[in-house]
């Protein structure tokens, strides 16, 4: 990858490869995959179902490890880490936000959201949690359960959860997949604003081409790799270039 | 239906094997009892046909009190002379028994396991007649005896060898001449002494006269007739009957003691099936819980609610079938364990070996108890399973146990005060022993269920609350333990109500033994004014000599020493066609040694044929002081007692108490040793300066233990602490069972929890963390049923306190250091029951676990 050295590398993964099962069953969920994910972007990842969008999360996060090749988050080779130093790094570094399912039941929305912090990590400024509990408009959400929050709204607590820690990069694999258009959308428009405002670095899977039209750059992923690269581009471009790929 | 039954059943292997462990335990503990009662039974019954053995008689005096085989007149030897001439008659001789003390230098021979240590007269002449065998050496000549086999090699006792004999005589010194085997295997764990007949005549106070005799049939003589014939030829009073006769009253009374045995053993063996049965139902409960939407969809496409509630009994009856095979072998690891736990109790001195068996109606129990536990703990899940509504397979979160939540309280309360109300009717009424312990036990069980269903109520609260110091130092995973003991109430209150059961026992148990410390110790501040106290070693119920006594009043410094005979289990007069337990003293020491508080009369007089009684019988038969009563005793026969006084703390005499002269006439040589002894020091005596000298004269008497004051408050305590460790030993497995209940719900909560625990790992949780959230969740459910237990037993503990009679206990205490220990218990197994599924939780991978559904 030639991208500008100027701005940093939030993740990176380098001849990532992964493989399912063995003999005549063998799935090549990532092939030799290498991309630079640069800070302060929104990068959506797209491309058909078992194209390996999510095993290119989970090998990212560091909730799943290679089958060769490595994986970078900042400068820290995270294929060398053990397992307790990988969970601290997941606690202390990364964000992550799954299509459903993201909230322990038995807590608060409040406590949801500052249970990284619960677990141990370094502590953001109070203000900060506040400013994106205001973010996410969920102020008045905060004592309810899980149980008692619309599917949106935990998916807003979902993404208050990763912003709250301050992360240095975010994954969210299909957050809005189980939402409806309009909802989905603000949970978009929050996450691009994060962004924007805040300096958030946001790795996100869809299949949506109208929200992958709010990323910074889109990459198309095909049996494991890399198949295309659009900047910034429009919701028509990407519905194109999807169509093309699917043929 | 049956296949998809069995289908789901392996499908769910780890939560099979746990609900069947629990089951397991609670009917290996019943077959265990079975077992353990079944193989004593053997060994005595080997030794009923080794007594029935080759065809013999017996002729002896015929009973003058029912049922009290000590109330046989000896046979004199003139009724010998006469045996021996009757046609029909090879030959006969006497038998003298008696109840001896033996010692090897200074050490006291001890019997097996309660067994007695028993003397015999053998002589040469006529020895095929008396069932032992000359293995080594021969037969005792005088100041000679013989030793059994086992009791030899236990002591390292040869032919030789000196041994001391302590009997109503001075001690005596009897060179080893041989030793000996009773039957093929000296079975019974008895110890055998011999000597010849002129020696226990004279060491056992049978002048020439015999306990009884042995008779040898003519070959071709009919036993039983010839039996007849001698009933009806020897004077009036004596009887003879055969060998088969003699074996079957020996089967009998070893029967009753072996049943005893046995009944207390299954009474703990259903401490520990409650325990289980509320294990079970919590368990299938919980799994059924985790069904519904499998429930559901069965429904959906057309199965009924019938076949839903069969499905589930099926599965509790495979399970139970399962359980009671494996729980029956258990039972043989279970047996060995109570024979620890006796063998502990009684100081060494265990059970006697011999095979284990299992008879047919171990498996038939076994089988009935594990397979109706398990169907009964089933029934009210299986209800509900069958209650599912179709609509369950398309909705997430339909609660199986949803609602009746007022239900609950109400059936509680009403459980509650039904236990209340047995329980009650249990210790006030008088209706027999064994309806009252109906009533107890049915009381205590109803308040189990009741507290289990209500502390559904206070189970969040209580999580909540004991949570709080876990939340404070063990952060997210004390927040999270505390949110998964409380999110489902029923669930912990069920899991901890396991534990209550047995550690209500438990708790009980400690506050009968420290009200009974408590009552004890202030016996002695009031009662007993002794300076010291003698005992019989190894709380035998053969004594020790009289002599000790009599030695001990010649000592200088000491004012008086008293010995007391008889009481309870051993000597009982008739009075009014009841049997009354009585104890033989002198009135020198009473109100001095011993103080039973008088209320009327005065102690002088009971040497002159005087009786005193306690108000409680004196009021039943209105006795008042100046009347007679007519009392019957074994040996002396009817006679007439003049009541000198009435009292009014039985606690240390009991309710009869009669003088020495009366009891030695009353009784046979057989109950004529001490069994306590009180001691007191002339004024002035120093207790330091006296003891060397009391120690000079106890040490000859190995049979029997001299303590002062403290000496015999600590062994007294410790005797009880002894009894509470027994108990509770055996309550403990109930406490085991309930434990497993914990790695039980825990393991399925876990399972239930998959997908969450994936998360927290997700989001950051640690290993550690994750292993923390379980362990801490485990200890919040096992203090609350600790707690929980600690409540439960202080008020069974009331109850029986208050039950049990003035004699016994009247002062009320509670063991609070002990209560703290359970806490501290709890927190542990807590710790330990969180192992295994913690292990498991730590290890779920993350995203498998989150892709869990
Ligand atoms: N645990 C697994 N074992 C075996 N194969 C797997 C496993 N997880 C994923 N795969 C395979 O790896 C490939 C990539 O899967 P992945 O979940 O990454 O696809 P995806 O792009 O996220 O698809 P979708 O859009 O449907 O979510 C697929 O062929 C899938 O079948
Ligand atoms: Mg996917």
């Amino acid at each position: 990858m030639t991208t500008a050295t100027s701005t940093s590398i939030a993740a990176r993964a380098v001849k990532a490869s992964k493989v399912y099962g063995s003999g005549d069953t063998t799935v090549r969920a990532l092939d030799e995959l290498s991309v630079d994910l640069a800070s302060g972007e929104l990068t959506a990842i797209m491309g058909p179902s078992g194209s390996g969008k999510s095993t290119l999360m989970h090998c990212l996060a560091g909730l799943d490890n290679l089958s060769s090749g490595k994986v970078y988050i900042g400068d820290t080779d995270i294929s060398e880490l053990s397992e307790r130093a990988l969970t601290l790094l997941r606690r202390d570094r990364i964000g992550f936000v799954f299509q459903a399912f993201n909230l322990v039941p038995t807590l608060s929305a409040e406590e949801n959201i500052n249970l990284p912090r619960q677990l141990g990590a370094s502590t953001p400024p109070e203000s900060w949690v506040k400013k994106v509990v205001q973010a996410v408009g969920l102020s008045d959400r905060l004592q309810h359960r899980p149980s008692e929050l619309s599917g949106g709204q935990q998916q807003r607590v979902a993404v208050a959860r990763a912003l709250a820690g301050q992360p240095e990069i975010i994954f969210a694999d299909e957050p809005t997949g189980n939402l409806d258009s309009k909802t989905g959308g603000e949970i978009l428009q929050f996450m691009q604003e994060a962004v924007r405002d805040l300096d958030q670095t946001i790795v996100m899977v869809t299949h949506d081409p109208s929200a992958a039209a709010h990323a910074d750059r889109v990459v198309f992923l095909a049996d494991g790799r890399i198949v295309q690269e659009l900047i910034t581009p429009s919701a028509d471009l990407i519905l194109d270039t999807m169509k093309r790929l699917g043929d | 239906m049956f296949k998809l039954t069995l289908k789901s059943l392996l499908a769910r292997k780890i939560r099979l094997a746990l609900t069947t462990f629990a089951v397991v335990l609670g009917v290996s503990f019943v077959s265990g009892s079975f077992i353990l009662a079944d193989s004593l039974r053997s060994v005595f019954d080997k030794i009923a046909i080794e007594i029935a053995g080759p065809n013999w008689l017996q002729v002896r005096g015929v009973e003058t009190i029912e049922d009290d085989s000590f109330s046989r007149p000896p046979v004199t030897q003139s009724v010998v002379d006469q045996i021996r001439s009757t046609e029909g008659v090879y030959d006969a001789e006497g038998v003298i028994q008696g109840f001896p003390r033996i010692s090897v230098g200074d050490e006291l021979v001890k019997p097996l396991g309660g067994a007695p240590t028993l003397a015999f007269n053998f002589d040469q002449q006529r020895a095929e007649l008396s069932g032992f065998e000359t293995l080594e050496g021969s037969a005792p000549g005088d100041s000679e005896a013989m030793v059994d086999i086992d009791t030899a090699n236990k002591y390292d006792i040869s032919v030789g060898d000196t041994i001391t004999i302590r009997s109503l005589q001075p001690a005596e010194d009897f060179q080893v001449s041989g030793i000996t085997r009773w039957g093929e295997d000296n079975g019974g764990g008895a110890v055998f002494v011999l000597v010849n007949t002129a020696t226990a005549q004279r060491l056992f106070d049978y002048p020439d006269s015999y306990l009884a005799v042995t008779v040898a049939a003519m070959p071709g003589v009919d036993e039983s007739e010839l039996a007849d014939k001698l009933t009806r030829e020897l004077p009036d009073g004596f009887e003879a009957v055969t060998s088969d006769v003699v074996a079957g009253e020996f089967s009998d009374e070893f029967d009753t003691f072996i049943t005893i045995f046995q009944t207390a053993l299954l009474v703990f063996a259903a401490v520990a099936l409650v325990v289980s049965a509320f294990i079970i139902n919590n368990t299938f409960a919980i799994v059924l819980g985790q069904r519904v939407r499998e429930l559901g969809l069965l429904r959906a496409v057309g199965a009924t609610g019938r076949q839903i509630r069969s499905s589930v009994l099926i599965e509790a009856l495979l399970i139970g079938v399962i359980a009671s095979v494996v729980g029956v072998f258990a039972g043989l690891g279970i047996t060995w364990v109570i024979k620890a736990i006796i063998e502990q109790a009684g100081d060494g001195s265990g059970l006697p070996d011999g095979p284990l068996v299992i008879a047919a109606r171990t498996w038939i129990a076994a089988s009935v108890v594990g397979i109706g536990i398990t169907l009964i703990a089933a029934i009210s899940p299986a209800r509900k399973a069958a209650s599912i509504p179709p609509i369950a397979a398309l909705r997430d979160g339909v609660a199986l146990w949803s609602g009746g939540g007022r239900r609950r309280t109400v059936i509680g309360l009403l459980l509650g005060a039904g236990g209340v109300v047995a329980t009650i009717l249990g210790t006030t009424t008088d209706s027999g022993a064994g309806r009252q312990l109906t009533l107890l036990a049915a009381g205590a069980l109803l308040l189990f269920v009741s507290i289990s269903l209500l502390s559904t109520l206070v189970a969040r609260p209580a999580a909540k609350v004991l949570g709080w110091p876990v939340t404070r130092f063990a952060r997210a995973s004390g927040n999270l333990a505390t949110q998964n003991a409380s999110r489902n109430p029923r669930r912990t209150a069920s899991t901890a109500s396991a534990l209550m059961v047995g550690l209500a026992l438990v708790a009980m148990v400690l506050v009968v033994g420290t009200s009974f410390k408590k009552t004890f110790s202030s016996t002695l501040d009031s009662s007993l004014g002794a300076d010291f106290f003698v005992d019989t070693e190894g709380n035998s119920s053969w004594g020790f000599s009289p002599q000790l006594v009599d030695e001990m009043n010649q000592i200088d410094g000491v004012a008086i020493a008293v010995g007391f005979r008889g009481g309870p289990g051993t000597a009982q007069m008739t009075v009014a066609g009841e049997s009354k337990d009585v104890i033989g003293t002198q009135e020198e020491g009473l109100g001095r040694v011993i103080d039973i508080s008088l209320i009327e009369g005065t102690y002088s007089g009971l040497a002159n044929s005087g009786v005193l009684v306690h108000k409680d019988p004196a009021e039943d038969l209105s006795l008042a002081v100046g009347e007679t009563v007519s009392a019957t005793f074994p040996v002396s026969g009817p006679r007439e007692l003049r009541v000198v006084g009435i009292f009014d703390d039985g606690s240390t005499l009991g309710n009869w108490v009669i003088d020495m002269t009366t009891y030695e006439d009353g009784f046979d040589p057989a109950r004529q040793s001490d069994l306590f002894a009180a001691i007191e020091l002339e004024e002035g005596s120093e207790v330091d300066e006296v003891r060397p000298r009391l120690d000079a004269v106890a040490i000859n008497y190995p049979e029997a233990t001299l303590q002062d004051r403290t000496e015999y408050k600590e062994t007294i305590e410790g005797e009880i602490d002894t009894l509470l460790v027994t108990v509770n030993a055996l309550v403990g497995f109930a406490v085991i069972i309930a434990v497993l209940g914990i790695v039980n719900t825990l393991m399925l909560s876990v399972f239930e929890r998959t997908k969450e625990i994936g998360l927290l790992r997700a989001v950051g949780m640690t290993r550690r963390q994750t292993r923390r959230m379980i362990r801490w969740e485990a200890v919040i459910i096992a203090v609350f049923g600790g707690v929980l237990g600690i409540l439960v037993g202080i008020l069974l503990g009331f109850i029986a306190v208050q039950a049990m009679p003035e004699s016994f206990i009247t002062d009320f205490g509670i063991p609070l250091g002990n209560f703290v220990v359970i806490l501290i218990m709890c927190i542990v197994a807590g710790v330990l029951a969180a192992i295994l599924p913690a292990r498991r939780a730590a290890r779920l991978n993350v995203l498998d676990a989150i892709a869990h559904s």
